[in-house]
């Protein structure tokens, strides 16, 4: 498939997910008065209200989210040369998370609404320093998840420190049931706060692929490519920070995005990292615009979460990858 | 014409002197072997003209010092191909390949016809050529030398610093390859190749350069330098001489007596 099509054909089914993410919620509504309320043309003031300021940023911020998502898994996993390198596996999702814990904790975020996007990405940027000093240049899969363990525990430590020190109970719910990840109830005022931010990491990001396909001949071979080994490591830590701190800041922790969907598309574009970014960002936005449909859609008693829904999809897949890789390594 | 030139070339690791000293000329059209036991230093020596690593002294490439050009100069005209070439995702022999062209392509642009024409004589000079769209992962350790070497080529830098390319490779392909590196020197590129075998060190190479333990030892044509007595010296053997097709030969026979 060549990679426009595969491009295209991403973009096609992410709109029709948007859409289609549009057509559920409380009230059922029809495509056609859905199609309607979008432009405008509907005679019913509410249908436009619910649209335009309930399921519109919801349906958004769900391939705001996914996009960053899945482009800093195929980014993360070009530059480690590891396939499981994942924003929520490597801990940069839970340093992000702590980021913004850090700004409820201390009621910055109601002072300043920027304190919360701001020191989520600050902290994603310490997690993936962290990572990248730890793991060292070339991540074996063994060092990389032991890593990302140690890092994850000691973000989930200081979360918890966070919640048990937390003055009142509504404060810790609300911490809670943030973190599980959820694109429940967001206005377009989130969508504003994230999309400057996740942007500028996307573009960051997209600038990687080069030397990322230089890379995946060992850092001696890209160097002698005319490739700026630190530079490329460094746009890839800020890119990173940037997508994933956007993210947590407005749904919390989603994880295993940035692990199935590079999986998923990489036979597509034959294993090339620099094919692998865009629709990577695509096939991110599609998975999480989906699962958040999926939360809607599967009854229970009060709302499935995202971040739950994605682990629980994700973890088998994860589990599967580790012992094909195992497999391969024998 | 000298177009690559190590002078005085040091390198210091942990406090040991890995490389000391070292002087090397290499001038255009010429295929040098680098000899030496392990740990003489030898791929340092290919890393320090590549720029990958620090060291004290000067390395020029066409007149210019190497460590003032640019990433992107330094890599059009010097094309390495490293000891344990690897890739680590199962790509098509064409796109790794068509890596080596990398330097010569601007940020955001599609390859040119000339980098495509470039990638299509590097993979048939390499005989790469038939299995172009065959996954990495699929390929033999032969074969996998081979593409590695055709990616280096694709780089169509005047200089080519190989190391150790034959190592893992059958002999047929062993003497293709230095027959290759021979045909590249022929069209006025200069090559320096790391060689453990010394007979297709001396029977190929225009020049050898031997080091030892950081050193240069001896520096000049095969049947001058690998005589009996740096064999004895260097490597601890005694070789078997003999003449074949007009050329002379020597073959590592037995380990020295003393």
């Amino acid at each position: 498939m060549s990679r426009l099509r595969l491009t295209l054909g991403l973009l096609f089914l992410l709109c029709l997910c948007v859409f289609l993410s549009l057509l559920f919620g409380t009230a059922p509504l029809s495509p056609l008065q859905v199609a309607r309320a979008l432009v405008h043309a509907g005679d019913d003031p509410r249908l436009i209200l619910i649209i335009g300021e309930i399921r519109l940023p919801r349906a958004l911020l769900g391939a705001l989210v996914g996009a960053s998502l899945g482009l800093s898994g195929a980014v993360l996993q070009g530059l480690l040369r590891n396939p499981l390198a994942e924003p929520g596996l490597t801990g940069t999702s839970s340093f992000a998370g702590l980021g913004a814990v850090i700004a409820l904790y201390f009621g910055w975020s109601t002072v300043f609404p920027l304190a919360l996007p701001l020191s989520a990405m600050t902290a994603a940027a310490i997690g993936t320093l962290m990572l990248l000093l730890i793991s060292g240049r070339h991540a074996g899969t063994l060092t990389l998840i032991l890593t990302g363990v140690a890092l994850s525990s000691l973000a989930v430590a200081l979360t918890s420190l966070a919640m048990n020190l937390s003055p009142n109970p509504y404060a810790l719910s609300e911490i809670v049931m943030w973190l599980l990840g959820s694109l429940h109830d967001r206005s377009f005022g989130d969508v504003t706060l994230a999309l400057p931010f996740a942007a500028a990491g996307w573009v960051i990001l997209l600038t990687t692929g080069r030397g990322l396909d230089a890379l995946s001949l060992g850092e001696e071979a890209a160097a002698s490519l005319g490739i700026r080994v630190e530079r490329l490591r460094i746009t890839a830590v800020v890119g990173t920070a940037l997508t994933v701190g956007a993210s947590v800041a407005v749904a919390g922790s989603v994880g295993f995005v940035g692990l199935v969907v590079p999986h998923l598309l990489r036979p597509l574009v034959r294993h090339q990292p620099s094919h692998l970014l865009l629709p990577c960002a695509l096939g991110g936005a599609i998975l999480v615009t989906l699962a958040d449909i999926a939360v809607r859609l599967i009854p229970s008693s009060s709302e499935l979460m995202l971040g739950v829904l994605t682990s629980l999809v994700g973890i088998p897949f994860f589990l599967g990858m580790i012992l094909k890789l195992q497999w391969a390594e024998r | 014409m000298t177009i690559l030139a190590a002078e005085k070339v040091s390198v210091r690791r942990k406090n040991r002197l890995v490389l000391a000293d070292v002087d090397l000329a290499v001038e255009r059209g010429e295929l040098v072997g680098l000899l030496g036991p392990n740990g003489a230093g030898k791929t340092t020596l290919l890393k320090a003209l590549t720029g990958l690593l620090p060291f004290t002294g000067r390395t020029v490439v066409d007149g210019r010092e190497i460590l003032s050009l640019a990433p992107e100069d330094r890599a059009r005209r010097l094309a390495y191909l490293p000891q344990t070439a690897d890739a680590h995702w199962p790509m098509p022999v064409r796109a790794v390949v068509a890596l080596g062209r990398l330097p010569h392509q601007r940020r955001f642009h599609p390859p040119t016809p000339a980098d495509r024409a470039a990638v299509d004589r590097a993979m048939a000079e390499a005989d790469v050529t038939g299995i172009a769209d065959r996954p990495l992962n699929s390929l033999s350790g032969g074969e996998l030398a081979r593409v590695f070497l055709a990616r280096a080529l694709a780089v169509e830098a005047p200089v080519l610093l190989a190391d150790e390319p034959v190592t893992h490779l059958d002999p047929g392909h062993q003497l293709a390859v230095l027959d290759l590196m021979v045909r590249q020197a022929a069209k006025g590129d200069a090559v320096v190749v790391v060689l453990h075998d010394l007979t297709l060190a001396a029977r190929y190479c225009h020049r050898v350069c031997v080091l030892e333990q950081g050193r240069v030892i001896a520096d000049g044509s095969p049947a001058s330098v690998l005589d009996d007595s740096l064999l004895e010296r260097t490597y601890g053997v005694r070789a078997l001489r003999g003449r074949q097709d007009g050329q002379d030969f020597l073959l590592p026979w037995a380990v020295s007596e003393r």
